[in-house]
């Protein structure tokens, strides 16, 4: 009987370990376990909590020309600063394409290959997208708490930049990783206005320094970098999770938990988000497939920082992050950051901007399962009038009703006060 | 003027309609691109706590926004069409505000006292019906402008009617001077948006980034101004308006004595020969000075440079040429001088006008301010900010009518003035902190401001008798400059030295304002919690706690609490309009708002 039972156990064990997921299957609540080695907590508690996840066939992220072309031609002179917090005779493309997972440095070098995407390389213009947020009850449609609806929220890179002159570098004495702007919140009426300036410098001696015009007051205000982790305007986001993970890698200690498949959406279907229906709209409902991925945990060295940790599920084709876990400080889930990628060369058949390689349009989620509270990033959303939403690398180009286009002079405190109302 | 007020009543009443009609379509509305429309109707009531045991309705404000945002030229074309020389980009805003307050028709009663600790009589339905409606309804086109961006000039201008903020500072203001305020609305209890008066105005803005940078400084320009004679005042009202100084009009004061004064208008009528319909060069006390308002009597200019150095200090370096507004920053200088001049007096007498004059003289201020954001040791962006004016107006008694001539009998209440520099300056932190107790997904943000004001080669004050102290009740001032409040008795008692009061300008006052606030669920709930104290008029202190509440993100229900607390029992004449003004002034607001 005995020998009975251990075999039952193991041929059972056998068929656990055997779980996995197959194109065509829809993952929910009542299959969950077909797709839980493929999941972080954070997944796993959206599928308990309504989501849904159609498997499609994974497909390959072709890095874009330019970009292969210039790791190849400079990877192999860049190094780490002694300390880790800067590159050194970095020029574009990856700092480090080949990663050893023994490499002591290994999670240190992912996040520095992240920091340097092939996605985000020159600049990038996101226009007129919703934010809407409010609480979960799992069995009805969110009730929006809040809904921003933004203008313009652009980045321009000022290093390895591969596509738009001056390559590859933009003058730059003060030594910017980037700048980004955020300008107007077209809505609400109490939000109407509203744009946020930011810096990112290169060494990570030098902290983030960020602006917020506030039309209520008339004028700008400094804010601190403490900030960067807190939610901002109360919603469920905050400045670092942004993309997955937006702070300076220097300023956390990286380790590389493992490398595994996991589930991510990658090739959305929809170009225009759409929530999955009832009480699981706090997602999007799109394909999702298996993916190879970096599992790296981040623990923020920075004092007055929210999180306690994040666990980054990083693609180790495409270098983005598919999802983040992110914990308290007394090490229990807290908030769910979710990527929803398409990689494709235009927005949609129609678009008239068609790119050279495949971008990757995104949204996001956020959800912070302690509160039972959701904020989705809608690029684009349903009221958004501009078909294409996402420009790529359009430099002088990117141009919107509130701004002339991913230039210089647009990343200003001069800007943000003349453009402000 | 009963014609103009009923048909702003209908423009009101014709507003709220379309408001009505637009919140019911505000999908329709445009968000994105060339043309956004917005707005909001909000209702805001107020209970006046006088005491524990006396409750009024003051206000029952109903107000309609609505803004309008066009981008008129878009790449170098007008309406996406024409091509346009010399201009890259530019916008047309558009904000209107109309206000109905029907507490000026409800006419509660109201129980009011003075700053002196007499009651106030008068009442709301003491105005005429015209009157009341005057002062129930308010539109405004707050600010309707064109902003330009020029394509081969660093150039930016914004022309029109604007509000121009500089500085650092938040709800007391240094560099902030631009646009005097408002304060008949709700004296400085209200978001200054509301209640800075916007004016016609031609702003420039040149941006060195756009041509190069001026290196090692980053982020530089040069921003400057001018108001091309659209300029007035800070305007102030008197009781019985809940929203006043805290006294009966000086001038025309209807109230009898013994409980009230007889107005220095009425006792030169009454008393003297003369007959005065108006005050000198007819100025109109907080209203309207000696100059016509056109750009050659009534210009203001401002320039300022800022720029963010290699080490992150963010500074502007500031400089005005405008007129005194009033004393709408804390300082208790001069709103009118007496005409010394006997021949000057005795012409304006006879053309029936007070030797008396309302006064806005043009004051030159120099400035500076700068931030820092210090994240190693501390997380925290400090602020300072600071001015330098030259040639503040301030009463001066040892300017006074001869004791025994024509006029004497305003000696002791009328004086000239004598101008003094003064600086002013704050220090300001804001920090955001983790308080788990209170909030354990947000920070909160605390914020704090140190304001000081000093007065340079400010005279003691002396008695005329010099056996005799301060109020000099018996002999009256014979030097020293005396603040907005002081009184021989003449205009409060009616009678001579009866409570006379010297309200004491001060080389030093200074300001403390503490502040926090954080989100809730989700940004859902926003409380905010302010603490106000003047340490050095009697540590007179104002505490505010407030919430706004987002029922949907539509509609938004704002309760809140200003109390208003005095250590003395005796009046405080501070004059920063903290509880010493507003002392039996502590109130309960409910405000509903629906945004679209």
């Amino acid at each position: 009987m005995k020998r009975l039972v251990f075999a039952a156990l193991v041929l059972l064990s056998a068929t656990v370990a055997r779980a996995d997921v197959a194109p065509g299957d829809v993952i929910g609540k009542d299959n969950f376990a077909k797709a839980k080695d493929l999941v972080g907590p954070g997944v796993a508690w959206c599928v308990d909590h309504g989501m849904t996840m159609k498997i499609v066939p994974t497909k390959a992220v072709e890095w874009p020309r330019a970009y292969r072309e210039a790791t190849e031609a400079h990877s192999a002179q860049v190094r780490m600063s002694e300390k880790g917090d800067m590159l050194e005779n970095y020029v574009a493309g990856m700092p480090f394409p080949t990663v050893d997972p023994n490499d002591p440095q290994a999670a240190t070098k992912i996040m520095w290959n992240y920091q340097y995407k092939p996605l985000l390389t020159d600049d990038v213009l996101m226009r007129d997208f919703q934010v809407p947020s409010g609480p979960l009850t799992y069995s009805a449609p969110m009730v929006l708490d809040r809904e921003f609806m933004i203008g313009d929220l652009r980045r321009l890179y000022f290093n390895g930049r591969i596509f738009v002159d001056p390559k590859p570098d933009l003058p730059n004495p003060d030594a910017v990783r980037y700048k980004e702007i955020l300008s107007p919140v077209v809505a609400p009426f109490d939000m109407k206005g509203v744009g946020q300036l930011g810096i990112r410098y290169l060494s990570a001696s030098r902290q983030d320094d960020t602006w917020l015009y506030v039309p209520a007051i008339r004028r700008i205000r400094r804010m601190s970098t403490a900030q960067r982790s807190d939610s901002l305007f109360g919603q469920d986001t905050d400045q670092d999770s942004y993309w997955g993970f937006s702070g300076h890698i220097a300023w956390s200690d990286w380790k590389l938990l493992g490398v595994k498949d996991v589930l991510g959406v990658v090739h959305r279907e929809h170009y225009r988000p759409q929530r999955c229906p009832g009480g699981a709209d706090f997602v999007y409902c799109d394909n999702w497939e298996k993916r190879r991925a970096y599992v790296i945990e981040g623990t923020s060295r920075l004092p007055q920082y929210a999180y306690g940790k994040r666990v980054l599920y990083i693609d180790t084709e495409a270098w983005i992050v598919l999802a983040s876990d992110i914990y308290d400080k007394r090490g229990e889930l807290w908030k769910v950051w979710l990527e929803y990628f398409s990689y494709r060369k235009q927005a949609t058949p129609e678009s008239k901007v068609v790119y050279d390689d495949e971008m990757g349009f995104t949204s996001a989620v956020m959800i912070d399962t302690q509160m039972d509270h959701a904020t989705l990033i809608m690029i684009p959303g349903p009221a958004s009038p501009d078909q294409e939403t996402w420009y790529f690398n359009k430099g002088a180009s990117a141009v919107s009703p509130y701004a002339p286009g991913n230039t210089e002079e647009v990343f200003t405190i001069p800007h943000l006060m003349s453009a402000g109302h | 003027m009963e014609i103009r007020t009923r048909r702003e009543g209908a423009t009101a009443g014709l507003l709220f309609a379309v408001v009505v009609l637009a919140a019911s379509h505000t999908q329709a509305l445009p968000r994105y691109g060339p043309l956004e429309v917005a707005g909001n109707v909000s209702a805001q009531n107020l209970i006046r706590m006088t005491d524990v045991d006396q409750y009024s309705l003051v206000q029952e404000r109903n107000t309609f926004k609505l803004r309008v945002d066009y981008a008129i030229f878009e790449q170098g074309k007008l309406a996406n069409q024409f091509d346009v020389p010399f201009i890259d980009r530019g916008k047309l805003f558009l904000l209107y505000r109309g206000v109905y307050d029907s507490v000026y028709h409800i006419t509660p009663g109201i129980a009011q006292k003075d700053i002196y600790g007499q009651k106030i009589p008068q009442r709301l339905d003491g105005f005429t019906d015209s009157q009341r409606t005057a002062l129930a309804f308010d539109n405004q086109l707050r600010e309707a402008y064109l902003d330009l961006t020029f394509k081969t000039l660093p150039l930016t201008l914004r022309l029109g009617r604007q509000q121009i903020v500089w500085g650092e500072t938040d709800n007391f203001r240094l560099l902030d001077r631009v646009n005097a305020l408002d304060l008949t609305w709700h004296l400085q209890q209200e978001s200054w948006d509301e209640l800075r008066q916007p004016y016609w105005m031609i702003k420039g803005l040149v941006d060195f980034d756009r041509v190069g940078g001026l290196a090692p400084l980053s982020n530089s320009f040069l921003e400057f101004y001018w108001n091309p004679g659209d300029w007035s005042p800070a305007k102030k009202d008197f009781l019985p308006r809940p929203w006043s100084a805290p006294i009966n009009n000086p001038l025309i004061n209807s109230q009898a004595p013994p409980g009230g004064g007889r107005g220095l208008l009425n006792i030169l009528n009454t008393q003297t020969r003369f007959k005065v319909n108006s005050l000198f060069n007819h100025t109109v006390l907080f209203h309207q000075g000696n100059y016509a308002r056109n750009p050659m009597d009534n210009s203001q200019f401002g320039v300022r440079f800022g720029a963010v150095t290699p080490q992150g200090v963010q500074f502007t370096l500031n400089y005005f040429y405008q007129r005194w507004a009033g004393g709408d920053d804390g300082t208790n200088a001069a709103a009118y001088r007496a005409i010394l001049d006997t021949k000057q007096a005795l012409d304006g007498l006879a053309r029936g006008e007070a030797p008396l004059e309302a006064i806005f003289p043009y004051v030159n201020t120099a400035g500076f301010s700068l931030n820092y954001a210090e994240e190693e040791h501390t997380q925290t962006v400090f602020r300072m900010e600071s001015i330098y004016e030259f040639g503040v107006p301030f009463s001066d008694a040892s300017k006074h009518f001869p004791p025994n001539g024509a006029l004497a009998l305003l000696a002791r209440d009328v004086f000239g003035v004598t101008t003094r520099d003064m600086w002013k300056g704050t220090l300001a932190f804001d920090r955001p902190t983790w308080i788990r107790a209170v909030n354990e997904k947000s920070t909160v943000l605390l914020l704090g401001q140190f304001f000081w004001h000093y007065l340079l080669n400010n005279p003691n004050i002396l008695c005329k008798d010099p056996k005799e102290q301060p109020p000099c009740a018996g002999s009256g001032q014979a030097k020293g400059f005396r603040g907005q409040f002081s009184t021989s008795g003449i205009s409060s008692t009616g009678i001579p030295g009866v409570g006379a009061v010297i309200d004491k300008v001060r080389d030093w006052e200074a300001l403390v304002t503490l502040g926090a606030t954080t989100f809730y669920r989700g940004g859902k709930f926003v409380p905010f919690l302010i603490y106000v104290i003047d340490p050095v008029n009697n540590f007179n202190m104002e505490v505010i706690w407030m919430a706004d509440y987002f029922v949907t993100n539509n509609i938004i229900v704002n309760l809140s609490q200003r109390y208003f607390i005095n250590t003395v029992n005796h009046p405080v004449y501070e004059s920063w309009g903290v509880a010493g003004i507003n002392r039996g002034r502590s109130e309960t607001g409910l405000r509903l708002t629906y945004q679209f």
